[in-house]
């Protein structure tokens, strides 16, 4: 809600100075107007709000869920080990040594990048 | 079955075993902050793929990294490309709301995997260092390190 306020507030400070605000986007950019004009703010506010999940058309192509509705815990909770000493979690697309640190190149080797 | 086939399906037995009995080790005491992963990705589960969401974890991984550990400093045009790769990877016809909602959940997404991955290796700061800068050392293993 704060975000919102400090948003429109900007933007009501914008068109009380008399400078139109296509104008002024153009002197501070696509970035600083965004920002200035609340845009950013609404958007970083719709996603941290639980109430507003992504939106499927956001997802990526080919998405087909991998657990039913209701059942994110025991996907969440899948584990396999690609060798000896590491484990690798599914659902986090990470994997860990035994020891507790992250195995950044077995992750690599797993998920292709 | 020949005795070569035998052998080799109890070998194939043996190994998996090891490392069912491995990945269970490993379940018992590792220190992963659960329930924090699992809330954040539940959340945005659908976003990105494997691919991509382990690019974002690399990225994270590193940053942290960087911030915890002496001599391991990120390499911004490492960071550029991968995450310039990741965010141009969109589905077809979305609109200016729709993409600037995808690149705030991916913006999030990193913040919070850094967020988390910061904790869980300050948690045990002298392995996740040890381990990190034998990576950086390993020419083989690629890295978002300078």
């Amino acid at each position: 809600m704060h975000i919102k306020l400090i948003a429109a507030a900007a933007a009501a400070a914008l068109l009380l100075s008399g400078v139109p605000q296509a104008a002024q986007a153009k002197t501070i950019g696509p970035t600083g107007a965004a920002i200035v004009g609340g845009v950013a703010g609404l958007a970083i506010g719709a996603a941290i709000a639980d109430a507003n999940r992504p939106k499927k058309k956001i997802y990526y192509e080919g998405y087909a869920p991998p657990y039913r509705p209701g059942y994110y815990d025991p996907y969440f909770n899948q584990a396999f080990a690609p060798t000896a000493g590491v484990v690798c979690y599914p659902a986090q697309r990470l994997c860990y040594n035994n020891n507790g640190t992250v195995a950044n190149n077995w992750t690599r080797r797993v998920y292709g990048y | 079955m020949t005795n070569s086939n035998l052998f080799r399906r109890a070998a194939g037995a043996a190994v998996a075993l090891t490392l069912a009995v491995s990945a269970g080790a490993a379940l018992a005491d590792d220190l992963r902050i659960d329930d924090a992963w699992k809330a954040a990705l539940s959340e945005t589960e659908g976003v990105l793929d494997d691919k991509q969401m382990a690019m974002i974890n690399g990225i994270a991984y590193s940053a942290a990294a960087a911030l915890l550990c002496d001599g391991i400093d990120i390499d911004p045009d490492k960071v550029a490309s991968a995450t310039t790769e990741i965010l141009a990877d969109t589905p077809p016809d979305l609109t200016d709301d729709e993409q600037l909602a995808r690149y705030t959940a991916i913006t999030l997404m990193l913040g919070t995997a850094k967020g988390i991955l910061l904790a869980e290796g300050a948690l045990h700061k002298a392995e996740f260092c040890a381990t990190a800068l034998a990576e950086k050392a390993d020419a083989k293993v690629a890295n978002f390190w300078k």
